[in-house]
């Protein structure tokens, strides 16, 4: 079973999208802040992480700068989903390493989930 | 003697030197980078000058000459340390360890201590025919050159490592930094080091030196550049002290007194219109500085309330669309309607903040583009699949008709320019009662015509020439009671012609139908 690891703060936005990836057979896996996702990486082991980008403390791009450290998951693709649309944000993301950047509204948890399985597929 | 033509390139460049250092400190006497760069041209003012001097006394007063190249020496140790230091602050300021700036200007001052009252580094001059080569002491390559070069394999290390991480803004700074920093090294590398090995004569060492204008001249730029609205004031008050320097001696040098006097009058004239020019300049780049000030605002503030607007449409948006799944089960039949039309109003009012972002990001001329070949059919066929179920729930047709020859990629937005198509295509449906819709691909003089044409409401002269203003609608968009928000198409409008097209639209009148044309160039 795929682990996922959902970064999102909004409460009621993560547990949708963690439903949703159970639903679909994953194992999911919520962190509320960059903190939280920074202790949850080495524990959980994702094979793919979703990442909000307006977290509280430090942002989703401060945890793409500790991630792009960590050789052990250079391998795990990021996508950055977020209602957050800065060019310069986007642009910072990209090159920290994020395959790509989804503005949620643009997209059902059923095309997300739809993203990252092919996502997963490909690595 | 030496030639007049090194004369006056010594004292413009040493004085140069001093305006540039002078300028780019008083610019923010704060910042660190400022004060070490004043610092750097100080020191090369130095070994430039002191270098030009000591060519005048190996003949008459050897010991003065051998003073003044132990003085060029000790600046150019100084001129690299600064180096090194500004290296670590620019172009973003940073705090250097107190341990580091001990340890460099310990060292700095023993080798100046070395330099200046021992023979150890340098150690002797002979005499030639055209001035005189230096004879360097037993410690000059160990201490000095070590020293030297360590500095300078770290302000490499440290301008390149700060280089990769930076942002768009300083990346250019650094662009005007490295011109400076490669016409300099590679002078000093041909005059310095590769000529004297050629020639065997460090006959034209100084022009090496010389070249240091072009750094320091593009380092001053680069410094500044960020704030380069103020270069104007400077400008404009030098062209005024100029003015008026010239306007004095004419007065003072006037052969009669009427000519005196009317220089005079000039002068006081000349001074009151310069003190307005200034004020005004001054205040020009104050509007300015707050105009941008307050568009950066506006563009985080757009960007952060649609955010928080965005929050709650998700959750509905996912949560409407995992009910309509049937993820929480079959759902009860006389529900369906109710939970479509909720979908449907939440896919509105997203379209309605992306819109509006779009208009506030295009007035502030802060959207980006993202360049790629693509294939046009391809991005209609995609368009016209999505769109056909909306078109059949009205009994409508909706194809596309291709030319015969093969459409050739052009340069697009793709994700803007499928918000164009998709934008024109969905007003046809919304527009159109009966028959339906033809999106018509054409290629005409080199340009790629792309027209959506309806058999639906059509519009009046009137109604066209205020289509794509924003929040303007045809009459038949409140008579059909059709959704929109009059947005859309003013948008359109705006990304056609970001791609170096064009839109517009044709219609006969009432119940004509309409055709909307957008014309993009092939590259």
């Amino acid at each position: 079973m795929k682990k996922i690891l959902i970064i999102e703060d909004e409460k009621m936005l993560g547990e949708m999208y963690q439903e949703k990836f159970r639903k679909e057979g994953f194992e999911a896996f919520l962190a509320g802040s960059t903190e939280e996702a920074i202790e949850a990486v080495p524990k959980i082991k994702p094979d793919l992480i979703l990442l909000d980008i307006l977290l509280p403390k430090k942002n989703g791009i401060g945890f793409m700068e500790w991630f792009s450290g960590q050789k052990e998951f250079a391998s795990v693709p990021v996508i950055a989903f977020s209602n957050y649309d800065h060019p310069e944000k986007r642009e910072k993301a990209k090159k920290l390493g994020i395959k790509d950047y989804l503005i949620k509204t643009d997209f059902t948890p059923q095309e997300i989930v739809d993203k990252v399985k092919k996502y997963l597929e490909n690595t | 003697m030496t030639p007049l033509w090194e004369i006056i390139l010594v004292s413009i460049i040493t004085l140069l030197s001093l305006f540039l250092g002078f300028l780019v400190y008083f610019k923010d006497r704060k910042r660190n980078v400022n004060c070490y760069f004043l610092f750097i041209c100080i020191f090369t003012t130095l070994f430039i000058g002191s270098a030009y001097l000591s060519e005048f006394f190996p003949l008459t007063n050897p010991s003065l000459a051998i003073l003044l190249t132990k003085i060029t020496y000790g600046a150019v140790l100084w001129w690299i340390i600064f180096l090194f230091l500004f290296s670590l602050s620019f172009p973003e300021e940073r705090k250097i360890s107190s341990k580091i700036s001990l340890t460099l200007f310990s060292l700095g001052a023993l080798l100046t201590i070395l330099i200046l009252f021992t023979s150890l580094m340098v150690k002797k001059i002979v005499i030639q025919p055209w001035g005189f080569d230096v004879v360097y002491g037993k410690l000059f390559l160990p201490f000095f050159g070590t020293f030297f070069l360590v500095l300078v394999g770290l302000f490499f290390f440290n301008i390149f490592k700060r280089y990769k991480k930076a942002g768009n803004i300083e990346k250019q700074q650094f662009k005007y930094f490295f011109l400076g920093l490669g016409i300099f090294i590679g002078s000093i590398l041909f005059f310095n080091s590769f000529l004297p090995f050629i020639i065997g004569s460090q006959q034209y060492y100084r022009l090496g030196n010389y070249s240091s204008i072009f750094f320091l001249a593009f380092t001053a730029y680069a410094i500044v550049k960020k704030q380069l609205f103020d270069i104007k004031v400077i400008l404009t008050e030098i062209l005024v002290c100029f003015i008026v320097l010239l306007l004095i001696i004419q007065t003072i040098t006037a052969p009669q007194l009427s000519f005196k006097i009317l220089n005079g009058a000039i002068f006081i004239l000349f001074c009151l219109f310069g003190y307005y020019l200034i004020k005004a300049t001054l205040r020009e780049i104050s509007l300015r500085q707050e105009v941008e000030r307050l568009s950066k605002a506006k563009s985080e503030f757009i960007s952060i309330a649609s955010h928080q607007l965005r929050t709650p449409l998700t959750a509905i948006k996912g949560y409407i669309s995992m009910i309509l799944e049937g993820t929480y089960g079959p759902l009860p039949g006389k529900m369906q309607k109710p939970m479509e039309n909720v979908y449907a109003s939440n896919e509105r009012l997203i379209k309605l903040v992306n819109d509006l972002l779009n208009i506030s990001r295009l007035e502030a001329g802060r959207i980006e583009f993202k360049w790629e070949p693509i294939s046009i059919g391809e991005l209609i066929e995609n368009i016209v699949s999505e769109l056909k179920i909306n078109a059949e729930k009205k009994g409508l047709y909706l194809k596309i008709v291709k030319p015969k020859e093969k459409l050739p990629p052009i340069t697009a937005d793709k994700d803007k320019l499928r918000q164009v198509i998709l934008n024109l295509i969905d007003n046809a449906i919304k527009y159109t009662q009966q028959g339906g819709i033809t999106i018509k691909l054409k290629i005409e003089n080199l340009k790629l015509k792309i027209a959506v044409a309806d058999t639906g409401e059509g519009m009046t002269q009137e109604e066209i020439n205020k289509l794509f203003e924003m929040f303007s609608r045809a009459s038949a968009g409140t008579e059909l009671n059709v959704s929109g928000t009059g947005i859309g198409l003013y948008v359109a409008k705006k990304f056609a012609e970001a791609h170096g097209g064009r839109i517009w639209v044709e219609s006969t009148g009432k119940d004509k139908g309409s055709t909307f044309i957008v014309e993009l160039p092939i590259k």
